[in-house]
């Protein structure tokens, strides 16, 4: 038996975007191009067929420092209670820090993103689609001041089959390209 | 959900077949084929594996071309090594294209993160070069680096996670960005500031999409 690919991107169902002048667009492949979006849904990325996905980004903000953060949603509705925690770790020049924020109504799902340059994370997304609670962690790059090391790690605590998920910088809007990709289980 | 595979080249999949392979083996992480290579230092020496990968050893650089292209948008670079020294230092990159590197003074800033059992630090350095990682030598250690829009017309981020062996297990992250506006084939890696060598295995994976 032949090894097998054990990343598959997946193109979501369809995907919804807001914000002043925003646009999105599925690209052939499945990954998803956005500009100036407050929100960039993507719907029908989870399913049964994997437990775990990556998602992978390439984007820059609006405004001098926003946090990339995220909701899970199911049928095109985000899950927006308090239901989410986080924990960040920031290494800006000598300042290394963290904080844990709880009952939150999103999670940090990538690193800071600032209005120049160019910004970029991968996170991972732990069961999702089980109806058991998702766990998330983030490992970002940002160019503020040039360079900042941003990860995240969190964890959302209802028991609910997700299948889609909204990103949001925490202010201002966002520009770039995300793609989902599945882990073979 | 389809599966996408957007590279004819079999070979780069590492798969042993012999024409384009079946959807179902494709996806969103793909082994890319240097189109060349290129290593410098005393008794060095460096080859591209069956399946794309390169082996290298004694390398004071080693250059890898054509591993980005218009396909990918990100890619990812996962490596293991050692260094040939009695003590380590910093494992660097640059970004090239056409076989030539840009080592533009101050146009690589690095920021990095250390975790040593309760020691937890991290400086900003802004070179000519871009940091990997922290090698010492003698231990095996490895590291994988995520490089967002190398070939794009547009400033390069990077970030790696890696695991040093040193005092059995170590922490040390860079996250950076290098303020050019190039599209960039390749990359050089090696201690560019220092005159250690390497040995080790490399893989460019394109992030399908």
């Amino acid at each position: 038996m032949p090894n097998k690919n054990g990343l598959h991107l997946i193109t979501p169902t369809s995907i919804a975007s807001t914000g002043t002048g925003n646009s999105s667009s599925i690209n052939t492949n499945g990954s998803v191009t956005f500009s100036t979006c407050a929100t960039l849904s993507l719907n029908g990325v989870f399913s049964a067929d994997y437990d775990n996905y990556m998602v992978v980004c390439r984007c820059n903000g609006s405004t001098t420092a926003a946090g990339v953060n995220a909701r899970f949603r199911v049928s095109g509705t985000d899950a927006s209670g308090s239901n989410y925690t986080w924990q960040y770790l920031y290494a800006g020049s000598t300042t290394v820090e963290g904080a844990r924020e709880s009952s939150q109504t999103s999670l940090r799902f990538g690193p800071r993103i600032i209005n120049n340059l160019r910004d970029g994370f991968i996170t991972n997304v732990y069961g999702p689609y089980l109806a058991q609670p998702t766990a998330v962690r983030g490992v970002g790059v940002c160019s503020e001041s040039g360079a900042v090391l941003q990860d995240a790690a969190g964890t959302h605590s209802l028991s609910t089959s997700y299948d889609g998920v909204t990103l949001l910088p925490t202010s201002g809007t966002f520009t770039g390209r995300v793609a989902v990709y599945g882990m073979r289980n | 959900m389809p599966l996408v595979g957007t590279k004819a080249n079999a070979g780069a999949f590492g798969l042993g077949w012999s024409s384009a392979p079946p959807a179902e083996v494709l996806g969103g992480m793909v082994l890319m084929t240097p189109t060349s290579i290129a290593s410098t230092g005393t008794g060095n020496s460096s080859s591209i594996n069956a399946n794309g990968s390169v082996t290298f050893s004694s390398c004071a650089t080693l250059s890898l071309n054509g591993v980005f292209t218009s396909e990918y948008d990100n890619y990812m670079v996962v490596i293991r090594l050692t260094v040939a020294s009695a003590s380590g230092d910093n494992i660097s990159f640059r970004l090239r294209a056409s076989g030539t590197d840009n080592s533009t003074a101050s146009s690589y800033v690095s920021q990095y993160l250390y975790a040593g059992s309760t020691t937890v630090i991290g400086a900003r350095q802004t070179l000519s070069y871009g940091q990997l990682t922290y090698a010492y030598a003698g231990t095996e250690m490895g590291f994988s680096t995520n490089l967002y829009g190398p070939y794009l017309t547009q400033p390069t981020a990077f970030r790696t996670v890696a695991v040093s062996n040193d005092a059995s297990a170590l922490v040390y992250d860079y996250a950076g960005t290098h303020n050019q506006s190039t599209a960039y084939d390749g990359i050089t890696i090696g201690n560019i500031g220092g005159s250690r060598t390497i040995s080790g295995l490399v893989s460019v994976y394109g992030l399908g999409g």
